[in-house]
């Protein structure tokens, strides 16, 4: 019954495409036969000018990467995947303007971005309205994926179609409280943040944390993105007789701030998330940032043995721009748009003919794309194209490949499919994330405070 | 209040480094009644300029015998963008209509910021530059003045001091002040106003390149948007203290920046007003201490002083 209902659905999949490629809407299709090439674009969206570039530019990158690997390897015979990028220069209007552009183009079947929570607020919506994933390497806001009222308990997913690869602050600003209360015994923390969706939601959490654990928040201040004159703030920060600093931000203020913090007398560590976490912060000031800590929501890619590929292909494409914080994250985000890839042959199989972005087995971090997720995002439907869509070359040969194959009994029904291994950052992101200290400018390394591995960065 | 001299030479530093640049839209709109909002980036690249000379020099040079030496490159690149951005960018439209040189210089300053974030090496990020080595001086226990701040402190009133000994006394400098005050009859009794207006853009730039330089070594890092954020802080100083008018400027830019590091401070201690300090809302202050001086004076602090107009 259930192979019978596959071989009509193949059909009229293959019916469908056949009627709508005829009026050559999707792709760059052609060709006629079957065999014929299809191109798919993924859109990236991210800061690509702009003080935040330099990481926008890796997660640029990587996506091209992924793409160029996916080529090589024929992972989809007939299908040909390119990126398209958008520069938000990390405003949330020009983020919502990109994704208006994205769902405009028919050829993106799945985007990666952006890199700022507060962009993402603006493209969430767009995207959900047009059925188009976008999954984000870089996004740690919780209400992303939890809705606004996480913090009361009620979780809810406001966008069927947002997803990311990177943790979320509650356990970001939670495990920093946690690590100045119990390992660092700080009692006295001044708070501050740049007022945007990811600083300043981060450093409530923090305080939140701090707070419930018993530590006192002596004061909280807010600068302005773009500064370089925080001067009044550190005075502040002195006179409050903190005995630490938190910031929710990035690194081009966190790092002047910290500097100044330290200039103005107040001899006490600056602690921050990943915003904080990139070389250039270190670089802000001579020694006076050192025994700062940052936390980071995901293990360096350049220590995980399932990412030396990765680190290894993006030396060999001689990008202009490091893969920095994000690029891992990046290059697995665009993998996520691939069908089934994780799944090893015979899961792949298996699960090939659900095509959509399957809903109700999320864990605990509702937007967090796991493995099964991502088989279940084979790939987004929209509008009338729906059909076409659905079907692509290699897949519509999989879904005949795989009834062949059951007919011969090489998967016997219900067999529990192969353990397959998760994939590291995600798992990383899982733990704890880890408190890094920049113990020297000289090294200009980030050593883990809880394994001493060294970080170095590019 | 042992916090209050902190505070305040904070904000004088911030406020001469606004002036310094604000000198630069102030001579420029006194002569051709003209906002250069490129100025900004015309800082951006004085400051690197100045650290294109500094990785050219040899490493291990002292900063006192390499600080010469990059003031000059700083000046010398920010000099040659302002004289090209008036030749060729806003003199083919001198004479048009008001609005076509005002959009020019805003498409300028975008372009010049891509330029420099695409051309000049790694530069997508801060670039730190150096500094001081050594400690603050401290003054007293409540007091302490950083050595990058201290340059600035020294710079800012030599700088104006030579400034306003040029418009005054020399040859060159009166024909600016005629010029500013009716560039027709100045032509007419034999000054070159292009030469003037062209030597208005050159001080100006060579002004930023001090502010740019200090930046660099008050904050240790100069990076391609630095001119935004400080180009509008300066004009803003410019009109405060009369645009037009070139110790307005200075004035201006100080009481902005004392203004700004008070409302952060103190604004919040005030009973019922804790919301409404801080650094969120300093710029909010500064703003409003400008509405009300230019409810009082239109024409800014020291506005109505035509005759220094330069």
């Amino acid at each position: 019954m259930r192979q019978r209902s596959l071989l009509i659905l193949t059909t009229a999949i293959t019916a469908g495409a056949l009627t709508l490629s005829a009026c050559g809407s999707r792709g760059q299709t052609d060709s006629g036969d079957k065999n014929g090439k299809t191109t798919v674009v993924i859109g990236v969206d991210a800061p690509l000018t702009g003080s935040l570039s330099a990481l926008g530019q890796g997660i640029k990158n990587s996506v091209d990467l992924a793409a160029k690997v996916a080529n090589k390897q024929k992972e989809v015979p007939g299908v040909t995947f390119k990126i398209k990028s958008y520069d938000d220069q990390a405003v949330p209007s020009s983020g919502k303007q990109n994704a208006t552009s994205m769902v405009d183009e028919d050829a993106i079947l799945g985007t990666v971005g952006p890199l700022n929570s507060g962009v993402a607020q603006s493209m969430q919506g767009v995207f959900a309205k047009a059925d188009l994933a976008e999954v984000s390497p870089a996004n740690t806001n919780p209400a992303l994926s939890q809705g606004d009222a996480w913090a009361s308990g009620k979780k809810s997913r406001p966008f069927k179609t947002y997803f990311r690869t990177a943790t979320t602050d509650i356990i970001q600003g939670r495990f920093a409280a946690q690590y100045y209360y119990k390992d660092a015994k700080k009692r006295k923390v001044f708070v501050i943040d740049d007022k945007q969706t990811y600083g300043a939601g981060l450093a409530k959490i923090f305080a939140q944390e701090f707070k419930r654990l018993g530590g006192t928040v002596v004061g909280t201040d807010h600068l302005t993105v773009k500064e370089t004159d925080f001067s009044g703030i550190a005075g502040k920060v002195r006179s409050s007789g903190a005995d630490s600093v938190y910031f929710g931000g990035q690194y081009p203020e966190g790092g002047l701030l910290s500097d100044q913090i330290k200039q103005a007398g107040a001899q006490v560590p600056v602690m921050g998330g990943d915003g904080i976490y990139d070389p250039a912060f270190i670089k802000a000031s001579g020694t006076n940032n050192d025994g700062d800590l940052a936390t980071s929501v995901g293990y360096p890619v350049e220590d995980l043995p399932s990412a030396t590929t990765f680190v290894k292909n993006y030396a060999g494409q001689k990008y202009p721009d490091p893969y920095g914080a994000y690029g891992g994250y990046s290059y697995d985000a665009a993998w996520a748009h691939h069908p089934g890839r994780q799944g090893g042959r015979r899961r792949q199989r298996r699960q090939a003919p659900r095509r959509r972005p399957r809903q109700g087995h999320r864990g605990p971090e509702q937007g967090l794309l796991r493995r099964r997720d991502r088989q279940g995002l084979l790939r987004p439907v929209r509008g009338h194209h729906q059909q076409a869509a659905d079907r692509l070359p290699g897949e519509e040969r999989r879904l005949e490949g795989r009834e062949e194959r059951d007919l011969q009994g090489l998967v016997p029904p219900g067999a529990t499919p192969p353990p397959t291994q998760a994939t590291q950052p995600r798992e990383g992101a899982h733990q704890r994330p880890r408190a890094a200290s920049y113990p020297t400018r000289s090294s200009e390394a980030l050593r883990c405070t809880n394994c001493r591995k060294r970080w170095s960065t590019a | 209040m042992h916090e209050l001299p902190q505070t305040l030479v904070n904000g004088l530093t911030l406020g001469a480094l606004y002036g310094l640049i604000a000198i630069g839209y102030t001579m420029v709109y006194g002569i051709v009644q003209l906002i250069n909002f490129a100025h900004g980036e015309i800082f951006m690249i004085g400051g690197f300029g100045a650290l294109t000379i500094y990785l050219w020099l040899p490493s291990g040079t002292s900063l006192a015998l390499s600080l010469p030496l990059m003031l000059i490159g700083g000046i010398l690149a920010s000099v040659a963008i302002a004289t090209a951005a008036e030749r060729f960018a806003y003199r083919p439209l001198r004479g048009g209509p008001r609005l076509a040189p005002l959009i020019t210089a805003i498409g300028l300053s975008i372009a010049l910021q891509q330029a420099v974030w695409a051309f000049y090496p790694d530069a997508k990020k801060a670039r730190s530059f150096p500094q001081f080595e050594g400690s603050s001086f401290a003054i007293s226990d409540s007091l302490h003045i950083q050595r990058g701040d201290a340059f600035l402190l020294i710079a800012a009133p030599l700088c104006m001091l030579a400034l306003g000994l040029f418009v005054s006394k020399s040859r060159a400098g009166r024909a600016m002040q005629a010029t500013a005050q009716d560039p027709d009859t100045a032509k007419l009794m034999g000054i070159n106003t292009d030469r003037i207006i062209v030597m208005a853009f050159a001080i100006g730039g060579a002004f930023a390149a001090v502010a740019a330089l200090s930046h660099g070594l008050k904050y240790g890092q100069i990076n391609f948007e630095m001119g935004f954020i400080a180009g509008l802080k300066a004009f803003t100083a410019a009109v405060l203290g009369g645009i037009g008018n070139i110790y307005g400027a200075m004035l201006g830019g100080v009481v902005l920046g004392i203004a700004e590091a008070l409302a952060i401070k103190y604004i919040q201690d005030i009973p019922g007003m804790d919301q409404l300090g801080g650094g969120a809302w300093k710029d909010v202050w500064a703003f409003t201490l400008l509405i009300l001086v230019l409810l009082v004076r239109p024409q800014g602090l020291l506005g109505e002083r035509v005759a220094d107009r330069a």
